[in-house]
């Protein structure tokens, strides 16, 4: 297990995870092609169970065309596909109920359950309930015990080798994997997990439990948590970290597979690259802040009314690869830095032991995904200056590493 | 004869492993958490503030409460070692406020999502109620946000205050929210002005009136289930909340609490199944938590007359959980006109807890399902040891036939296995939290 964590940890420092965001016209063209040709065949499929169709929710609710465009438009961007696709992912959108969802509940707290129940955009609420043929989730089916069991297994029978399977927890694997067991049988984690991998079209790891083990793999690691890429073999598996994950980019990958019928171009540690593409920092409201050498220096203090920027108490945004900063949470509503709370690097491996807190990034030994261990404002002791100095040659690495695995791209 | 019966929607799995007679009716019931994850060893040896963004991690839906529960543990760590720790009356306001939304996001997803369902003629809870309690708790959520950044798991307040600094802006938007939620209490739970709901004092009338509640309890009634799920009318409120202080309530009478009466057993093996719950007393009896005791210990009338009547059985359970919630909005609405902006939101600590040699902290907090306390030691500002104690382990502790805990006393007599789980979600179940 060591070995396979120390792998990723080189993964994490290797150069990988860079997002090209514009392949020219001939890839879009190709690419435009392909998904028309799969929306035709997706919609000649009946929709599963009795699950409505979009518009008439859409309408039942009073939303109109107008707000669902909107959706479409912003969802299209986070997807780095140009304007141009926007019809196709409103026809996405519209037969997303001929995907059929498994979701399992493993070593967790259900807070990417309860973060995907009020999930954002004018009409996601519906989208997740009345369109997403989510067959089975634990914690918010009506069935139960046996009857839930059967339910499993009926999804698992009816949409063989068809279902998108997401993963929400970590697996415990000491102690022979006792300590978390499911189901009537009782079976461990781990063995539930393989059982219902097995007919999958695709794992999606939600949350960073899932991903690297997450909270419950903290040192001392108890219980030998560890992700579900970690068990799961010969299964293409999606890696969305965070704690919680960011809703919209678990329906952006439902609506990128609906798309494409494949899983989004990843990056080294199997996150898509569309949301795991670019650095916290790199999008930042408070960056200029940071470029202009203002920082918070203590909460509370003037900086901190001022929105200023949270790199020296403890912000880990710079090293960070996720798009919070950009769509934010809780319907684009807010996100931690809003308030004034650094990034605490929750997508991340070991963010748990790293990340979390206080530390500035120098003191939490953090190695930058650019090859050296960054050193805090103070320590060049240049202040302002030095400061910009810092944030130009992230920018600067950042670019010359660009478009490195450009080339494997969904074609 | 022996029945396995799996509880899900809980937020994880739970068995429950009934001993029932020949006619079906239940001798005595075992409930078994079989999941772990270690978070309190997980705390020991970090830096003290790691526990900030470790411990709501615990729970999806209540990780706000421990949250504010470490931040106070912290905070009491100051102020045993000496020292004055100073939080704004605006620092204040803005935690309970966002406490207060996690709870009663909280009431309204168990309401329609977990207690409906296990009502016989409510099991299909129809999409349009699905859709507006998603809506209420999406409300919540945002109503969070605006203050403490995102919800679940925010991390937003340190001990000496909170991060955030809002402007009058976001005091809108949350007010604006706070009128939603008010409008979906009154259209759905209880068809009156909230304010009318809140000032309710007889049963009868609540019974009476319009909306889901009301509907529930008369059907409750009519399945002649008003009196299941009678305990041993022990109340317990371990920390001050909104709506008022701690204390305990021995059937109407009413005294004081000391957490260091609190005592914590490690947890045993049921019927051969490994379970990882910590049984909890207080000077060694079971006590009821949650919105049943808060409402006991605050003399609630409404909640009282509901006692007299029914004992403390499911249904008083359940009015008094969702008055709460109405309670809740009401309040909030209040300290949210209070809140001073100019004051600050953060005053530094004294000293930083690396400077304090060894000391012991205490939190209670008031979450959605009752009394959540976490205890720390900390050697030069690392985590020594941090105990955690959850409302469910109050409620669903397991003791034996003859000192039974809490949902066991509930559960043994109860007529058959779909009362016990009507009994057993009436108590509001994680099973997260318990076994951490």
């Amino acid at each position: 297990m060591t070995d396979k964590r120390e792998a990723v940890k080189k993964l994490f420092t290797e150069k990988s995870a860079r997002v090209d965001t514009n392949r020219g016209d001939i890839y879009y063209q190709r690419l435009y092609a392909q998904c028309k040709k799969r929306l035709e065949e997706l919609k000649k499929l009946e929709p599963l169970g009795n699950k409505v169709e979009l518009s008439e929710v859409l309408s039942d609710e009073g939303y109109d065309r107008r707000d669902f465009m909107k959706w479409v438009s912003a969802t299209t961007a986070m997807l780095m596909l140009p304007s141009f696709f926007e019809p196709l992912v409103a026809e996405a959108a519209e037969v997303m109920n001929r995907v059929p969802v498994i979701w399992l509940e493993l070593q967790d707290c259900a807070g990417n359950t309860e973060a995907l129940l009020r999930s954002d955009g004018p009409k996601i609420d519906e989208i997740i309930l009345d369109i997403i043929s989510l067959e089975f989730n634990e914690t918010i089916m009506v069935a139960a015990g046996h009857q839930a069991e059967e339910q499993l297994h009926d999804a698992m029978e009816t949409f063989k080798g068809k279902y998108l399977l997401f993963v929400e927890g970590a697996i415990p694997t000491a102690m022979n994997g006792n300590y978390g067991t499911i189901g009537p049988s009782g079976e461990t984690f781990e063995e539930h997990l393989v059982r219902i991998a097995e007919h999958a079209a695709a794992l999606v790891a939600v949350g960073t439990c899932a991903t690297f083990g997450g909270v419950p793999a903290a040192a001392p690691n108890p219980t030998g948590a560890v992700g579900v890429m970690d068990i799961v073999r010969g299964k293409p598996i999606i890696n969305i970290p965070a704690c919680p994950a960011n809703p919209a980019n678990m329906v952006g990958v439902i609506l990128h597979y609906v798309l494409t019928g494949q899983v989004p171009e990843l990056d080294s540690l199997l996150r898509p690259k569309f949301a795991f593409g670019y650095r916290i920092h790199d999008n930042c409201e408070r960056r200029a802040h940071f470029d202009a050498g203002e920082f918070v220096e203590e909460w509370g203090d003037e900086g901190a009314k001022n929105n200023f920027c949270l790199y020296k108490v403890g912000c880990k945004g710079p090293m960070t690869f996720n798009n919070c900063s950009i769509i934010r949470y809780n319907e684009s509503v807010n996100w931690p830095v809003g308030v004034g709370h650094g990034c605490i690097g929750c997508s991340e491996p070991d963010f748990w032991d790293k990340y979390a807190y206080e530390r500035p990034m120098a003191d939490a030994n953090i190695k930058a995904p650019t090859g050296g261990v960054e050193k805090t404002v103070d320590e060049f002791g240049l202040g302002v200056l030095t400061a910009t100095a810092v944030g130009i040659g992230i920018h600067a690495a950042a670019s010359a590493l660009a478009g490195k695995k450009s080339d494997e791209g969904e074609a | 004869m022996k029945i396995e019966r799996l509880v899900e929607r809980i937020e994880g799995e739970a068995t429950l492993v009934l001993d029932t007679s020949g006619d079906g009716s239940i001798r005595f019931a075992e409930i078994v958490f079989p999941h772990f994850r270690g978070m309190e060893r997980i705390l020991e040896r970090k830096e003290a503030l790691d526990a900030l963004a470790i411990t709501p991690r615990v729970c999806g839906i209540c990780g706000h409460a421990h949250l504010i529960a470490t931040v106070k543990a912290m905070e009491s760590c100051y102020e045993n070692a000496g020292y004055r720790l100073e939080v704004s009356p605006k620092a204040h306001a803005i935690r309970n406020l966002t406490l207060a939304l996690e709870i009663v996001q909280n009431h309204f997803k168990w309401f329609y999502l977990t207690l409906l369902p296990s009502v016989p003629g409510f099991e299909k809870t129809d999409d349009s109620s699905i859709l507006i309690v998603h809506k209420a708790a999406s409300l919540c959520a945002k109503a969070i946000a605006h203050l403490a950044g995102q919800w679940p798991h925010t991390s937003y307040a340190i001990p000496g205050g909170v991060m955030c600094d809002p402007t009058n802006l976001e005091l809108l938007q949350v007010e604006s929210i706070l009128h939603s939620l008010g409008g979906i209490f009154e259209t759905k739970l209880l068809k009156m002005p909230l304010e009318e709901s809140v000032h309710m004092a007889s049963a009868e009338r609540l019974f009476e009136s319009e909306g889901d509640l009301p509907e529930l309890m008369r059907r409750i009634k009519s399945l002649k289930w008003e009196r299941l799920g009678q305990s041993h009318d022990r109340f317990i409120v371990l920390g001050d909340h909104l709506l008022g202080p701690s204390g305990k309530a021995l059937r109407t009478r009413i005294s004081s609490v000391d957490p260091d009466a609190i005592d914590e057993e490690e947890p045993t093996p049921v019927q051969g199944h490994k379970n990882h719950a910590k049984v909890v007393r207080y000077r060694g009896d079971f006590y009821e938590t949650g919105p049943l005791a808060r409402a006991m210990v605050l003399k609630d009338p409404l909640v009282r007359g509901m006692r007299r009547r029914y004992k403390d059985a499911s249904l008083t359970r359940i009015a008094a959980r969702m008055l709460e919630t109405a309670k809740l909005l009401v309040r909030c609405k209040t300290i949210l006109k209070e809140i001073d902006l100019s004051q600050p939101s953060y005053i530094e600590p004294p000293v930083r807890l690396s400077d304090i040699d060894s000391v012991r902290g205490f939190g209670a907090v008031e979450a959605a399902r009752g009394s959540l306390t976490h205890t720390v030691h900390l050697r030069r500002g690392k985590i020594a040891r941090y105990c955690i104690v959850t409302p469910t382990q109050w409620n669903l502790a397991g003791g034996t036939v003859q000192r039974p805990g809490i949902a066991q006393k509930a559960l043994i007599g109860l007529p058959d296995e779909t009362a016990a789980e009507f009994v057993f979600r009436s108590f509001d179940v994680c099973s997260v939290c318990t076994t951490q």
